[in-house]
Order: structure tokens, then sequence, then C-alpha cells
């Protein structure tokens, strides 16, 4: 499948593919992403010593920004299992670092096996299954989307609720939904 | 790092990096993601009674998971699961923090867990039905907490 056909300034792909690392284990970080290498470094929050480290002795969170690095002047970026190894405190800050790339006319495609890496990112979701697109939608909040994927626990939340019958909206800000539960309870 | 034989630990940690890997050499590391099929296929046949999984829990759903830790407890593995989601520390009983390289915290998974801030200060949010259930027992909604989602809905709507 084409993956940079796909419609979508961020896209999320839900797909079943076992992710392996591309063939770049003995290769420096400074010619895997060439040119200007220190500054691409940079807009990913890597140190520019990073250059002089072989790809297979960074974890995967650092692997992936190097291949975040290495795409900076693409027109289409495809990563895959970006958010592996990060905790949540980076995930903000690099979903927030993805957003900003975008709006420089760039398309980000994001694999994952979980929707719960595209909440409050993505503005266009597709689940791929055996090269075919299942299913697709612009809003995470479409219950028809978790008949295909499992639902992050935010959504799961509000879905256990309304099968009880409350009257909960969905919500992909946790202080939202905190907020309205407050609300139906006071 | 003292790991004890039946006991299943999670490692949770800001980089997993070489410097935890060797602290874990006594033991296979998984690292390389695999299908479901294979994975089972390879807890049958495994010759040893602990198998560490480097972060490859993520790739599957909830539900492979469960299935997974059953296979492990059915086969008398432990395991040991390195992980940077916060969902997956609730899997074990047994909770590890590293931090720049170092354990900042251990202990049973939910004593850690109580202590929000530190493992927010170290960059750390708490699995959501934890998270979610401590906010609304601060707004006295709730008046004790919940470890699932399943759990926490019955608590605050019951």
């Amino acid at each position: 499948m084409e993956l940079s056909l796909l419609e979508g300034n961020i896209i999320g792909v839900v797909t079943t593919q076992i992710f392996s690392n591309p063939g770049y284990h003995n290769n420096k970080i400074k010619d895997i992403i060439g040119d200007k290498y220190a500054d691409a470094l940079k807009i990913v929050n890597l140190d520019f010593a990073y250059g002089e480290k072989l790809f297979m002795d960074l974890d995967a969170s650092k692997q992936n920004k190097v291949r975040l690095a290495e795409q900076l002047n693409n027109k289409v970026i495809i990563l895959e299992d970006f958010f592996k190894g990060m905790n949540n405190k980076e995930i903000i800050f690099y979903k927030n670092l993805l957003k900003k790339i975008s709006s420089y006319h760039k398309k980000i495609i994001l694999l994952s096996h979980h929707v719960n890496d595209f909440l409050n990112l993505v503005d266009r979701v597709y689940v791929i299954k055996d090269d075919t697109i299942v299913y697709q939608t612009a809003d995470l909040k479409n219950e028809e989307l978790y008949n295909y994927v499992s639902r992050p626990p935010i959504i799961e939340f509000v879905y256990l609720s309304r099968q009880k019958g409350i009257k909960l909206d969905y919500y992909t800000e946790f202080n939202d939904l905190l907020k309205a539960i407050y609300r139906l309870k006071a | 790092m003292n790991i004890e034989a039946n006991q299943n630990y999670t490692i949770i940690a800001d980089a997993i990096d070489q410097s935890i890997l060797k602290k874990l050499n006594d033991y296979t590391i998984i690292s390389h993601n695999m299908s479901l099929n294979d994975l089972e296929e390879m807890i049958y046949n495994y010759p040893s009674k602990t198998i560490v999984f480097n972060d490859i829990l993520r790739q599957y759903e909830p539900n492979e998971k469960e299935h997974i830790i059953a296979l492990l407890k059915e086969r008398k593995v432990n395991f040991i699961n390195l992980t940077s989601d916060m969902e997956e520390v609730l899997l074990t009983d047994y909770l590890i923090v590293f931090y720049q390289g170092e354990i900042a915290m251990e202990g049973q998974t939910l004593d850690v867990l109580k202590e929000e801030k530190i493992l927010k200060r170290l960059g750390f949010a708490l699995p959501f039905a934890i998270d979610m259930a401590k906010q609304l027992e601060l707004y006295q909604v709730i008046d004790h907490s919940a470890t699932n989602v399943a759990e926490l809905v019955d608590l605050i709507w019951n």
C-alpha cells in the first residue's frame, strides 16, 4: 500500500504489521541523517554528540527520534511505533513537535498498533489489515472505529459508562472527562 | 538489582538502554517484535524460569497480553517486563522505576503508584484508572481507589 497517498496532515495508521528496525545497525547517526545532522538532531531534541554514535547503540526511543531527524526534509514523514520507549512527558513534547513540523506543509504518517498513540494528535485514522484499508475516520470518538481496534482507556471508560445508561460524552483529554464526571455527580 | 525467583516484575524507565539491559544479562531478553503465535510457541519451548520482555508487549491487544501472562503462569515461567507503557505496570505486583540508569523507586506496584508526585516529577503518568480514581477521590466523588477501568466505572455509577 502506498501510504503517502493517504489523506490527512497527521495520519494515524493502526496496523497489525510487525515493526522491525531498518538496516541501520552499524551506521553512524550523522551518516544516516546526512548534511546538517547537528541541526536536525537539535530539532528532535537530541544532542549533536549523538551524531558520532552507532544506530544500534541507541535505545528504541532515540532510534525513533533519529528516524524523524532523517526525514525532516521529506514532504512525507513515516514513523513506526514512534512513541515506543517514551515516558508521558516526552510523549506530550513530541506530539507538539509533530504538530509543529506538520504545520510546515509536511504530511506525517504514524504507524502503531494502538489508537492511544493518536489521541490529541492525528486528524485522520486508518485501520489497515493485510494491506487493505478496512476502516477510516476523522473522529477518534467514533464508536464504529472500535469494532476494529481496542479502545484507549479514556474511550473505554466512556463506553462502559454509556453501557450503564450514563449520558456522558466522549473526551480525549483527561481533565475534560474529569470535569464532566464531576458535573454529572454534583 | 535483586530479582527473586517466583516473582514477576515490571520495570519502567525513562530510557530502556544498555545500562538497564546489562543488569539483566543473566536472562534471555526478547527484544524483537514477533507475532502472538511465534511468542506462544517460544513460551511453550522456553527452557528457563525467567524471561525478559524488552518493551515488546505493547504490540499486543490487552486480551492478548492477558493470554500471554496466563500462558506464562501455566508454563511456570516468570517474567520481567521492561516497558514505557504505564498501563502495563498493573500486569505485575512488583514495580521497579528506573531514572537516568538508576533505580529511583521500587516496591509493590500499588504502593509505588501512591507516590504520584515523585512519578510525575520523573515524567511518568499514572495508569488511567488509578489517576482518574485519585482525582475523583480528591473531589469526594468516590471514597476508595480502583485499579482498572471497569472497576472504576462500577465505583462511580453504581
